[in-house]
């Protein structure tokens, strides 16, 4: 878990006020680019990716009320370091269900996993998705509309 | 020896975190199975036809009829035991069936 905290960092987080899957994941491939953590085709291997095999959790079963989330991510050939951007949505966009793609749900929190190790990948997921899991925490960023706030309950170690 | 086939979509490696939930819990309730993690698209039905069960994140489109029993694997991704046992009791069910 402190591993994968580690990644993220108070300049990759985000509150946007996107209304597709299009727009905010365009904005943040070019602030990673700009940034030199990913590559020039890294938004459309990221936008490809998520047609084919989306990334939309359904955080229902964790708690009735919480807002869903989505991990957006492709492969490592694409990625040029190890970060997390999380994003806030001011407006909840639609994404298919990663266990269940003919489902659509809503999407309030995106986690952008940039990665360009080969190995060790599942950690990363099975660490995230202990955050994810974690009802407190994800109610404390309900409440949290700052970046200083959201960094904080992100980086906090447990609830 | 009961050979399972674990799939997912590339990029975090689900696939993997699959093949060590089935391994640990069905090692746990008295089964002895092996599963080998790959990505959807290496699928093929030569490679399918190795296997006794399929156990993808979610149901894949494949190009061809899949013979052989399916579990969708993905609910274990979240670690919690009300998503996660449904999917270890669907697979012992087929496991004794197949009574290897």
């Amino acid at each position: 878990m402190e591993a994968l905290q580690s990644l993220f960092t108070k300049e990759l987080i985000f509150t946007t006020d996107d209304t597709t899957q299009k727009e905010v994941f365009t904005k943040i491939s070019k602030i990673l680019l700009e940034r030199g953590l990913v590559n020039k085709e890294f938004t459309e291997a990221l936008m490809e990716r998520e047609r084919h095999y989306p990334t939309g959790i359904d955080l229902s079963p964790v708690a009735t009320g919480l807002p869903n989330a989505a991990i957006p991510h492709t492969e490592a050939e694409f990625c040029n370091g190890k970060v997390i951007a999380f994003v806030k949505l001011k407006h909840e966009i639609p994404f298919k269900n990663m266990i269940a793609p003919d489902q659509e749900i809503d999407v309030k929190y995106l986690f952008f996993i940039i990665n360009h190790e080969k190995s060790n990948q599942s950690q990363v997921l099975s660490d995230l998705m202990a955050i994810m899991t974690n009802e407190e925490r994800m109610r404390a960023l309900e409440t949290s509309t700052s970046k200083d706030e959201i960094y904080h309950v992100l980086k906090k170690e447990c609830f | 020896m009961i050979n399972i086939l674990a799939a997912c979509g590339a990029g975090v490696n689900s696939s993997h975190q699959i093949k060590t939930a089935l391994e640990e819990e069905m090692k746990k309730r008295g089964y002895s199975v092996k599963v080998d993690a790959v990505v959807i698209k290496d699928i093929n039905k030569a490679m399918m036809e190795q296997y006794d069960i399929f156990a993808p994140i979610s149901k894949p489109k494949l190009g061809f009829d899949v013979q052989i029993p399916i579990v969708e694997a993905g609910p274990i991704l979240y670690r919690i035991p009300a998503m996660a046992d449904p999917v270890f009791d669907e697979l012992e069910g087929i496991i004794k069936k197949l009574n290897k």
